[in-house]
């Protein structure tokens, strides 16, 4: 099936073109989501909401682009959209804690979750140092670099999922890889 | 070229990336600093991972993918029942107030009195009619001069005793 024919189907509601949208593109989903999120079952997760979300709208697509392209699109505003709302729970969940009275306190919960602590710090350690050194970087620099170093995606394609030109992209990219390697560095130093 | 320097060039090292002539320069450092060395191994490493970190074809994808999308329309389905079951709770007492308003403006309305758009008050305002009403006024409210009353005194007197009749015009 074609890229075209692909849409069509889909379009006209037909479930083997979506079968085959997915068959084709679930890799590169699922592996893009993973460089955002860096946990395997959140990333598959998601991957599942890129595609119901591409499903749904499908009429929106032009055929402009490749549809990898709008495929990466929505993943990556996916992702970060899913860290962010991460973040903002974390923060109200620390919250909950703070102003949690019942039960035992703070310092008895954390004895009580020592295990679970040490497992957490453990996971930490060993997560890469990259992921981590990412983490850092403003946005637009961690998506530009994410997908041009990680997966080996052309300037082009990356300044066509970004919304961006192509310069501009060259720019982002090569910010973030010296923020990267500064931050890399201090990492591995501090090792 | 300083160790610093050395730092910011790596991963384009690692990808072959730089020039020539610098790919040449770092590498002859590499092979002359050991912390630099020791430094690259590092990043190479965890750059290689992060690069190789990816998660396979996943065989049953598509299955649960499908169970997905039919719980998420069937949750959709109750979500539009439980809003319209809201929507009909709200709308009962909605309606009854917005009667309510409107019998109690008619009401105001209707004590107000008629407004101009009705005929009778058209044609009460029309020219012809102010002045037909006030020449009726003006002959029904007409009060009496003096002269006038005398004249009528006199006159009902005659009626009353013939005898008294005098020729006014004597």
């Amino acid at each position: 099936m074609t890229e075209q024919q692909i849409i069509e189907g889909i379009r006209q509601g037909d479930e083997s073109a979506f079968r085959e949208l997915v068959d084709q593109y679930q890799q590169m989903v699922v592996n893009v989501c993973n460089r955002f999120v860096h946990n395997r079952d959140d990333a598959l997760d998601l991957s599942q909401d890129v595609f119901i979300k591409a499903y749904h709208s499908i009429d929106r697509f032009r055929g402009t682009s490749r549809i990898s392209t709008w495929l990466y699109r929505i993943a990556v505003n996916h992702s970060l959209n899913f860290i962010r709302d991460k973040k903002r729970r974390n923060i109200f969940s620390s919250l909950d804690v703070l102003f949690d009275h019942s039960g035992s306190s703070p310092v008895e919960r954390a004895a009580d979750n020592g295990e679970e602590a040490q497992e957490q710090m453990e996971r930490k350690e060993n997560n890469n140092r990259v992921y981590q050194a990412l983490e850092s970087l403003p946005k637009k620099q961690r998506v530009a670099l994410t997908l041009n170093k990680l997966e080996d995606l052309p300037y082009k394609q990356v300044a066509e999922i970004m919304d961006i030109s192509v310069s501009e992209t060259g720019v982002l990219i090569n910010r973030a890889k010296k923020k990267l390697q500064k931050k890399l560095a201090e990492n591995i130093k501090k090792a | 070229m300083k160790c610093k320097e050395i730092h910011t060039r790596l991963i384009d090292y690692m990808d072959g990336e730089l020039s020539r002539d610098e790919q040449e320069r770092v590498q002859k450092h590499l092979q002359g600093c050991p912390d630099c060395r020791e430094m690259y191994q590092e990043m190479a490493a965890s750059w290689n991972q992060a690069r190789e970190d990816r998660i396979s074809y996943q065989p049953f994808y598509y299955t649960r993918l499908q169970a997905k999308m039919e719980r998420q329309a069937e949750r959709y389905s109750q979500h539009a029942l439980r809003r319209a079951r809201t929507f009909r709770m709200l709308l009962q007492p909605a309606l009854f107030f917005v009667v309510l308003g409107l019998g109690i403006f008619i009401g105001i309305q209707l004590g107000k009195g008629l407004g101009n758009t009705s005929t009778v008050a058209a044609q009460t305002q029309s020219p012809d009619y102010i002045e037909a009403y006030a020449e009726d006024q003006y002959w029904n409210g007409l009060k009496l001069e003096p002269i006038e009353q005398e004249y009528f005194a006199v006159d009902s007197a005659a009626v009353s005793d013939p005898s008294q009749k005098t020729n006014r015009y004597e």
